[in-house]
């Protein structure tokens, strides 16, 4: 499943989500002039990118987290 | 021989932080402050403004009001949460200085909550443990306390980068002259020469939980790999109850049921604490293993902890936990529905060793924040943040950014300009760039989950003994043994395998210092040496690096120097 949804027909192309990922999971595309959700799997959903966009264009779905069982 | 220009790109700086986050914003801050003169850089392997934990939390920190006497804070945390381990002197400046900090950063532009005769709008904290009374209070900090802060640090002068994630630390002899690392988006080597480097990059938590994915010990690697002292590290095993449907915490812990409809949490912890004992949680494990597990928390149970918190004016907060519990709704369990518990890693293993400047053991390198709340021992035999009393990763992480950011100035403006030898600088880019090399062997992920294998493992790091530690770490070992196979495709991948390094020598720091302390302290607990044992372990471990090992030691606690005594 798409993990880090933007829909680019909405998307400003202000960065702000680029910015506001604090594990490198967002990128600027430099040749489409687009954002790219370019590691995905490194996504922990926190919603920063989705709650920081001004035109509120990006859907974070959350995933399960990988569970060392403690005991 | 090459010019270390030929090698990538060099700058030059007077003071030198690793690290944007909270710690780091406010000691460019102070360092500048300190002296307009003095040249600073602060650099981040993400984006200034909106990396690190600050903006992930409860946005809330520990301070002392009218009326609360820091005494009577400093004795309840070291006869029950430090255990005489903690450096009492530094405890007592660090939470008498707390109520001025807080105000020191609403000056500089952050959104504290407040009364209308201007003081800072307080309450005790209602969370964790609803039984026990706490006598001290907290004080808001919205969760956008970066921006201010970034703003305040520019207009001073402070030059920022993002993206680059510094790796190693340059030596000259025995003093620090700077970093070397890459940019994670286009490979460029970097290398920053500065005449004081504070590390402001974060505790490890190994990755174990989702919003602590940042903490990965990558400025404790660093120190240690060069030679800086280590304390304390065997405490750095935070165990907190975890939700299985959103990896979030249970913030009220006396509501925790067995499968039988019991409630646990009041059987293993009959006398309310101020944060989750590890008590708590081999209570946990024990209910499982004895076969009445899964463990429950049921929010019905108890009345809405948060309504107090709620009340403070902290836009970005509520904007925060709305969005989160919207989204639950949407694709989980709705958030008051009973809900299956376990128990999960936040580790926060912080163990570099400073002194009341925040100085580490070596000329030119300070640790603030994160980084040594621990290693400061002012926490005593206890994780931090949050060391049992939730609010003072924030609060300590502001303090010490406070005194290292003024403290590195004063030094940075006296001292020589660093020479850096292209031999090591050399060396060092072939060490970074090496998985760049490879196209197979061994990954980033793999590794983390080999530590984790172990680290997340109460049998390993919270139920310790001798056995169990020592096969604990010749798991961590086998992981180590193939770090030389570590590969990348590109920046991003390059930045992870040295986390995962970093990590693997956090988890091995943590276990070799558990191995030395022989007796149960503070969240340290061996099963085959269950007492605390005050005639032989008032002592700190210290971890240093020599000829390429990792070598404990112990030091005595200057007991006699402080104010309470066992
Ligand atoms: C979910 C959550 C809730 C919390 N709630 C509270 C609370 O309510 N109250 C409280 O007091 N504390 C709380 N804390 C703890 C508090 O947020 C931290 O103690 C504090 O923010 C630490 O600040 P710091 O600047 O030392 O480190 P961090 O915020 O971890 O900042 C470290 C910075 O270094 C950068 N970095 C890391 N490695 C490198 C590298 N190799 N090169 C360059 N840059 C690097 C990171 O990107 C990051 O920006 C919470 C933490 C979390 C995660
Ligand atoms: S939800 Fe958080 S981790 Fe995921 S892409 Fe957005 S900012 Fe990054
Ligand atoms: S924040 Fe929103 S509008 Fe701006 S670039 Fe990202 S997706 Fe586009």
């Amino acid at each position: 499943m798409e993990r880090v949804k933007i829909d680019l027909d909405a998307c400003n192309k202000c960065k702000i989500c680029v910015d506001a990922c604090f594990v490198d999971v967002i990128r600027w595309d430099e040749k489409q002039g687009v954002p790219v959700a370019a590691y995905p799997e490194d996504c922990v959903w926190c919603y920063a990118c989705e709650i920081a966009c001004p035109v509120q264009c990006i859907e974070v779905v959350p995933g399960t987290p990988r569970f060392v069982e403690p005991y | 021989m090459a010019k270390i220009e030929d090698l990538g790109e060099v700058i030059s700086t007077d003071v030198l932080i690793v690290g944007g986050g909270i710690s780091g914003l406010v000691a460019a801050v102070k360092a500048k402050e300190e002296s307009s003169k003095v040249e600073v850089l602060l650099v981040d392997k993400q984006t200034i403004g909106w990396s690190g934990k600050a903006p992930k939390g409860g946005g809330f920190t520990l301070v002392l009001t009218e009326g609360e006497d820091a005494d009577d804070f400093v004795e309840y945390h070291v006869r029950n949460i430090g255990y005489y381990l903690n450096d009492q002197e530094l405890l007592y400046s660090w939470v008498t200085q707390m109520y001025a900090a807080v105000e020191q950063l609403s000056a500089w532009g952050v959104r504290v909550p407040k009364n209308a005769d201007g003081k800072l709008n307080t309450m005790k904290c209602p969370l964790f443990d609803p039984r026990f009374k706490y006598k001290w209070s907290i004080a808001g900090i919205d969760l956008d306390v970066l921006f201010p802060l970034r703003a305040r640090a520019r207009k001073t002068g402070v030059k920022t980068l993002n993206k680059i994630q510094v790796v190693e630390l340059l030596k000259q002899d025995d003093r620090i002259v700077g970093t070397v690392g890459f940019n994670l988006i286009d490979g460029r080597f970097y290398i920053i020469k500065a005449k004081a480097t504070i590390l402001a990059n974060g505790s490890c938590n190994y990755k174990a939980k989702r919003m602590w994915h940042s903490g990965c010990g990558d400025g404790i690697g660093a120190a240690y790999r060069a030679g800086a002292e280590i304390r304390n590290a065997e405490f750095g095993n935070f165990f907190d109850v975890h939700r299985k449907d959103n990896d979030g915490p249970a913030f009220d812990y006396t509501a925790l049921y067995n499968a039988l409809g019991e409630n646990i949490s009041l059987r293993y912890i009959p006398v309310p604490r101020s944060d989750i004992p590890s008590e708590l949680v081999l209570g946990m494990e024990k209910e499982v293993k004895e076969g009445r597990g899964p463990i429950y928390f049921d929010p019905s149970a108890v009345p809405d902890l948060f309504k107090p918190l709620s009340d403070w004016p902290r836009p970005n907060f509520h904007n925060f936990f709305g969005r989160t519990i919207s989204k639950e709704l949407k694709y989980g369990a709705p958030p008051s529905a009973r809900v299956e518990v376990s128990v999960a890693l936040n580790a926060e293993l912080s163990p570099i060793r400073v002194d009341h400047e925040m100085k580490t053991s070596l000329a030119g390198l300070w640790a603030i924040g994160d980084t040594s709340q621990m290693g400061s021992a002012i926490v005593g035999a206890v994780y931090s943040p949050p060391a049992m009393i939730r609010g003072i990763g924030l609060g300590l992480a502001t303090r010490s950014g406070m005194w290292g950011g003024s403290s590195a100035a004063r030094f940075a403006s006296q001292a020589s300009a660093p020479k850096v030898s292209e031999g090591e600088v050399k060396r060092l880019k072939e060490v970074i760039f090496a998985p760049m090399g490879r196209t197979k062997g061994f990954s980033a992920e793999e590794t983390i989950y080999g530590i984790q294998d172990v680290m997340c493992r109460v049998q390993y790091n919270l139920r310790r003994s001798k056995e169990r530690l020592e096969e604990g770490l010749s798991k961590i070992e086998k992981v180590q043994q193939r770090l030389p196979e570590l590969w990348a495709k590109d920046g991003h991948g390059l930045g992870k395998c040295h986390e995962a390094r970093n990590i693997a020598v956090c988890g091995e720091m943590t276990l070799r210092a558990a191995l030395t302390r022989t007796e149960s302290r503070g969240t340290h607990f061996r099963e085959d040496y269950p007492n605390r044992d005050d005639k032989n372990w008032l002592k700190w471990t210290i971890i240093r690096e020599k000829s390429g090992k990792m070598v404990v030691s112990t030091e005595p606690v200057p007991i006699e120097k402080y104010k309470f005594k066992p």
